[in-house]
């Protein structure tokens, strides 16, 4: 008979360290932030050299905790394969982008449901969320935001998170006599989720994050919040053109087709 | 008629298993595979395992489940990205819907196993070390913060052991598939309960998520 305790050996797929790689974006304390998303600890070793864009291969623990640390040659992040045309490009002074309007929750819900749900396991927000906004922008023509949340050193710490920023495709959907915000975050949720549902899915304290327009304030700031929010066009892909488009004052108006087939490979079963 | 007549007689089958001493080790292999309602076409269901509970460890746990049916062979592939270095007990639910927070009915702050298991349905398949059988030895399940699993079956004898333990058919269309087991020094209320003999910590879903026929 079955046992119904489980006592029985167990299925050998030992936890392993993992691996992480990428550029450096930030070094805040003890914190390392890779511009993929990633987050890993330096309380465990003594010694760290390495600085911003440094492109670094790091083997972590169960609890992110840095175990080594190697430079990476030649390395070549989604980020540095991007070829990035100034055609995307307009002056702050050129039309805002306008997101379509979904009308009701039912055409929210089919948008959600048709996402693609073949994403590889190991795969980043940034390139499924731009998939699954262009991939519905192709569909049905409906244009999309992005909502990136970005979570603060002090939170990270509190709570060991494994990442410093999410993002995922957000649409204005027409509900009675109002327009909702729903973040479509096939990976995580179960629906579509308004904005303050969504940020509360990551931030455990659910203190709700302070909504800001320039990347700076997140990057710099002397960490007081738990997260900050930014809602962005779809063409935004990851959080370092944000912070272009503060610097130069360049935005965004579409997306080059050879980044999308890259965010597809990356992050997508072909 | 043909599945009431199917139905009778597995029922009594098992009645028989039950009070006939030997045969309660397992399945009784000579059940006719063509009296159980077949798993209506070959192809590919997958589920995407969002998170539950996670605020109990700090991670954001997901996973995904793919089972492909060419033929009389069943191949499940699931994977699970989570942080607690424990067993996950995963299995293919009877029910259709997964827990929300509203079903923490004692409002304790998690959705323990039984309150999962009110909304999910028992096991309808255990994803375990014998995918042909939910009444082997091999109630083994993958350990670690992130697995991957991956077991083969005979189409067949899936079919015949879900009927006799569960008198309802394979089919899988819109099966619930949950994922449990939390880091065991988690902090939980006394409140929580458990599911069998197995500590809360065990029996707490972290993931959960609903089968889609994708092709």
């Amino acid at each position: 008979m079955k046992k119904l305790l489980f006592l029985g050996p167990i299925l050998a797929i030992a936890a392993q360290a993992e691996v992480i790689e990428g550029r450096i974006h930030a070094i805040q304390g003890s914190i390392v932030k890779l511009e993929n998303g990633r987050v890993a600890f330096l309380d465990q070793i003594q010694q760290f050299h390495f600085k911003k864009s440094d492109a670094v291969r790091i083997k972590i623990d169960d609890r992110s905790s840095v175990i080594t640390v190697h430079q990476l040659k030649g390395f070549k992040s989604s980020v540095d394969l991007m070829e990035m045309p100034t055609a995307l490009y307009l002056q702050e002074s050129d039309p805002p982008f306008e997101p379509t309007v979904i009308d009701g929750l039912n055409q929210a819900r089919l948008i959600f449901d048709r996402s693609n749900p073949f994403y590889k396991r190991v795969s980043e927000c940034t390139d499924r969320a731009h998939v699954w906004a262009h991939d519905e922008y192709r569909t049905s023509g409906s244009k999309s935001l992005k909502a990136f949340v970005f979570f603060t050193a002090s939170y990270i710490n509190s709570v060991r998170f494994k990442w410093w920023f999410h993002v995922a495709p957000l649409y204005k959907v027409k509900v009675q006599d109002e327009v909702r915000d729903l973040v479509m975050d096939l990976r995580y949720t179960h629906r579509p989720m308004g904005l303050r549902d969504w940020t509360d899915e990551f931030v455990f304290t659910k203190r709700p994050c302070k909504v800001t327009t320039k990347f700076s304030e997140y990057d710099v700031n002397p960490q007081t919040e738990d997260c900050y929010l930014m809602i962005e066009s779809m063409h935004y892909r990851i959080p370092d053109e944000l912070h272009q488009r503060e610097l130069t004052g360049r935005l965004r108006i579409q997306s080059s087709e050879s980044e999308l087939r890259m965010s597809r490979r990356f992050a997508f079963e072909q | 008629m043909k599945n009431l007549s199917a139905l009778s007689l597995l029922s009594s089958l098992v009645l028989v298993s039950s009070c006939g001493g030997e045969r309660n080790q397992g399945v009784d292999r000579k059940i006719p595979a063509q009296l159980v309602e077949e798993q209506l076409s070959e192809g590919r269901y997958r589920a995407l395992l969002r998170p539950l509970n996670n605020r109990l460890s700090g991670f954001i746990p997901t996973g995904v489940v793919d089972i492909r049916i060419v033929g009389d062979r069943v191949e499940v592939l699931t994977f699970l990205d989570d942080d607690a270095k424990v067993a996950h007990r995963q299995a293919i639910q009877l029910g259709t819907s997964c827990p929300t927070t509203s079903d923490d009915t004692n409002a304790d702050g998690v959705i323990d196993g039984p309150e999962a298991t009110r909304v999910s349905g028992g096991v309808l398949i255990p994803l375990d070390g014998d995918l042909n059988s939910a009444l082997s030895e091999k109630d083994v399940y993958p350990v670690g913060s992130g697995f991957t699993y991956n077991e083969k079956a005979s189409l067949k004898e899936l079919e015949v052991d879900t009927r006799v333990r569960t008198g309802q058919n394979l089919n899988l269309e819109g099966r619930v598939v949950l994922v449990l087991g939390v880091a065991r020094e988690t902090g939980l209320p006394e409140t929580v309960a458990s599911s069998e003999s197995l500590p809360p910590s065990a029996t707490i879903p972290v993931v959960c998520g609903v089968l889609k026929r994708v092709n």
